[in-house]
């Protein structure tokens, strides 16, 4: 086997410093644009599903109808006593959902609100900050509020606030994270007695009362999700589903893809960026071999066949991706935080994430590379005398 | 040059490249032209041989042809041993690896190191790593680079980057060299420097090189220089011979105090023709196309006048004839026969007329001889 140890390619690459800068700059642009799409298209989806990870259920229980966290679908809270009949079944977490104007008393200021409220002594949602808030919201006229929300919609949110619901005013005994999105711009958790106290009388009440929004289900250990929900499902009626975690997610992520052209506009942003680097890796590439013609036409006549030619553009094309991701990834932690921290919209990089993107710029620059390369086999060594 | 005459005694000489009968066309259908017509040439191992010729005249279309980077299209080429038109394409790349092709432009990577470069074509076929590295630092010591062996082609001087092209194209050790203006874009020195250098590997090493070039200042390198015109070539003159012309051309009165490199250019157009005792070189009366120099021999001038042919001269070595009708434009002033087995330099008419329109002095000269015959 021919071994050839000339680092042709990367010697290209790397000859002229301000363009390879500038190559590097271009392309990374361009994974950055990517991420960023990417970012927002799985922003909606993560902070869409964020409360149901925090869910601390082996499976939920929710109306038939439910793909959605944030509209109210509730269903008789008779069915907890009945799911908890079942042999396996260790607890029962009622959830009750409301929206409601929630007014910010330091500015006036009235805004929408999601409320979720449980028996606070339960370890209902798996958020850290709340197990030492437990007790104190057990206290009349007390709530948790959500200290990422937006501040333009509530203002900055800090313990010891006076807020308002219905008329009735509460203090804000404490703050916790869960990100806003684009169902509400922030959340409020309270204890139950405490939402129900909203409505202290009458029809409503009751009603409030009997009708709930989930059933965090937690299973004694050694038994399955799988068989405990063929086991509900045969038991209760009809009106409720039993999902695991995953599948609601999954049934929520459906939701926002059918009803709103999230993966259409984020997507096309993300086909934008494949594009544009494209392009961008195409005219480095391109030039490349332009600018040196006669030395490909030379290196032919000696000898040299077009499979080593394609080889070089190839990996010029891969060493460009490569380096311009580092950088292209770098820029996007940035990026996303600045993000995160204007929007509070969720901006989270994950293995897959990071890993499809590398494959996308992997793919833009070798497309860019195919592309190019015809240039390279149309070279006629006859044409450099 | 010792050795190359000394096998030349042993016998025949297989040719590096032998041509016969070649035509060349390019374009197709209605813009087909011909290119090269009816080319017939052999390069012997050891021999230097310079091609020259106006632009256009196919020069570069034979080199790339016999370089193996086009298809033969009708006749027959042979390159060191391989018949080029049942060469497939895989065929003509294996030739292509055993020729150094050197170009005007050394086409050198400017991100590679002169090392690197010669690598390029030492990769091309299998040595050891070490292998390479020796022969590429012996072969830039021997064009004179060996102190500047990892100097990128940026910060060499022009002279040097061809001496690395060069060193590119000998590293493999061809028996053909095949060089295009390899001096052009050199001054003085540094392409004499890579003339000497060619001239050493043809000695040393008994390449073959063909050398296309205008450049009058390395014609003395060349052991024949071939002429073509329009895709035919019109002369292929040992340059032993080149220099004898000049010679004789030096000698006739009318060429006195004329720059060798006239003479040179002349006696590059003339061709040998040999006639048989008795035959008949020009005739009086008839339109004339040549001008002429006896080579060896002697010829017999005989006018007719009123129906009687009288000799009036005899010709001899280095004596030139013809000259009249050419300059006006009319027939033969008299018949001029062999009078024994004779050679003859002949230049056609137009490269006649063509050096007399370049040379004020040339043409002033000569009408002073012809005044003078009168």
């Amino acid at each position: 086997m021919r071994t050839r140890n000339i680092p042709l390619a990367w010697s290209l690459l790397i000859h002229d410093k301000v363009r390879f800068v500038w190559s590097i700059a271009g392309v990374s642009f361009a994974v950055l644009l990517m991420f960023v799409e990417m970012g927002f298209l799985n922003g909606v989806f993560d902070s869409e599903t964020l409360i149901i990870k925090a869910f601390n259920a082996d499976i939920l229980m929710v109306s038939r109808l439910k793909d959605d966290c944030y509209t109210r679908q509730p269903f008789p809270r008779s069915r907890i006593r009945q799911a908890m009949a079942l042999g396996g079944v260790e607890a029962v977490y009622p959830i009750y959902m409301e929206w409601l104007p929630l007014k910010v008393m330091a500015n006036s200021r009235i805004q929408m609100v999601a409320l979720f409220a449980f028996n606070t002594l339960d370890p209902v949602l798996l958020i850290p900050e709340l197990n030492q808030y437990g007790a104190a919201l057990k206290r009349p006229g007390t709530m948790l509020m959500d200290y990422t929300a937006r501040k333009y919609s509530y203002g900055e949110v800090r313990a010891g606030m006076k807020m308002e619901l219905r008329g009735r005013g509460l203090d804000v005994v404490g703050t916790f994270p869960l990100f806003a999105n684009y169902s509400t711009d922030g959340h409020v958790i309270m204890d139950d007695a405490n939402l129900l106290a909203l409505w202290p009388d009458g029809k409503e009440r009751l009603n409030r009362i009997n009708y709930v929004d989930f059933g965090l289900i937690r299973l004694k250990p050694g038994f399955e999700p799988d068989a405990a929900i063929a086991a509900l499902r045969a038991t209760l009626p009809s009106d409720v589903s039993f999902l695991t975690k995953q599948e609601m997610i999954e049934r929520v992520e459906e939701m926002w893809r059918r009803s709103q052209p999230v993966v259409e506009v984020f997507g096309l942003g993300m086909l934008i960026g494949f594009v544009i680097g494209i392009i961008i890796c195409y005219q480095i590439l391109f030039t490349g071999i332009e600018d040196l013609r006669a030395e490909f036409a030379t290196i032919k006549a000696m000898g040299y066949t077009n499979p080593y030619l394609v080889k070089v553009v190839l990996q010029k094309g891969f060493y460009l991706a490569l380096l311009s991701f580092v950088p292209g990834l770098t820029a996007s932690v940035f990026v996303y935080s600045l993000l995160q921290s204007t929007t509070g919209i969720m901006m989270r990089f994950t293995p897959v994430r990071i890993g499809s993107v590398f494959l996308l710029t992997l793919g833009m620059c070798m497309i860019s590379a195919i592309l190019a390369v015809r240039k390279v086999l149309k070279s006629d060594p006859a044409e450099v005398f | 040059m010792e050795s190359i005459e000394r096998r030349m005694t042993d016998g025949p000489v297989e040719p590096t490249v032998r041509i016969r009968s070649l035509n060349h066309w390019f374009g197709r259908g209605e813009n087909k032209k011909q290119v090269l017509y009816d080319v017939n040439l052999d390069l012997v191992p050891g021999e230097i041989v310079i091609m020259t010729g106006p632009s256009g005249s196919g020069k570069t279309t034979l080199l790339t042809l016999v370089g193996g980077l086009r298809s033969v299209q009708e006749g027959s080429a042979a390159v060191m041993g391989e018949d080029l038109s049942k060469l497939d394409t895989a065929g003509m790349v294996r030739l292509r690896r055993r020729i150094g092709f050197i170009f005007q432009a050394h086409n050198l990577f400017n991100s590679l190191t002169a090392c690197q470069n010669v690598k390029m074509s030492l990769e091309l076929h299998d040595h050891s790593a070490a292998e390479r590295e020796r022969r590429a630092v012996d072969v830039l010591e021997r064009v004179g680079l060996g102190k500047r062996i990892h100097y990128k082609p940026q910060s060499l001087s022009g002279g040097q980057r061809q001496r690395v092209a060069i060193a590119r194209a000998i590293v493999n050790r061809p028996m053909l060299i095949l060089a295009d203006e390899p001096t052009a874009a050199l001054d003085k020195d540094s392409g004499r420097d890579v003339i000497d250098l060619l001239q050493g590997l043809a000695r040393e090493e008994r390449c073959t090189i063909l050398l296309v070039t205008h450049d009058n200042r390395i014609l003395d390198a060349a052991d024949r220089i071939v002429n073509m015109v329009d895709g035919s070539i019109v002369s292929n003159v040992a340059v032993k011979q080149s220099i004898e012309i000049c010679e004789f051309l030096s000698k006739c009165p009318v060429f006195l105090n004329n720059p060798p490199a006239t003479l040179t250019e002349i006696a590059q157009k003339m061709t040998i023709e040999r006639y048989a005792a008795g035959s008949v070189i020009m005739r009086q009366g008839d339109i004339g196309d040549k001008f002429f120099i006896l080579r060896k021999g002697k010829l017999d001038v005989l006018v007719r006048k009123d129906g009687i042919e009288e000799q009036v001269a005899t010709l001899q070595r280095g004596e030139f004839f013809g000259e009249i009708a050419l300059l006006e434009s009319r027939g033969r002033t008299a018949t001029v026969r062999a009078l024994e087995d004779s050679e003859v330099y002949a230049l056609a008419k137009q490269d006649f007329l063509l050096a007399l329109e370049r040379s004020e002095s040339f043409r002033k000269q000569l009408l002073d001889v012809l005044f003078k015959r009168q």
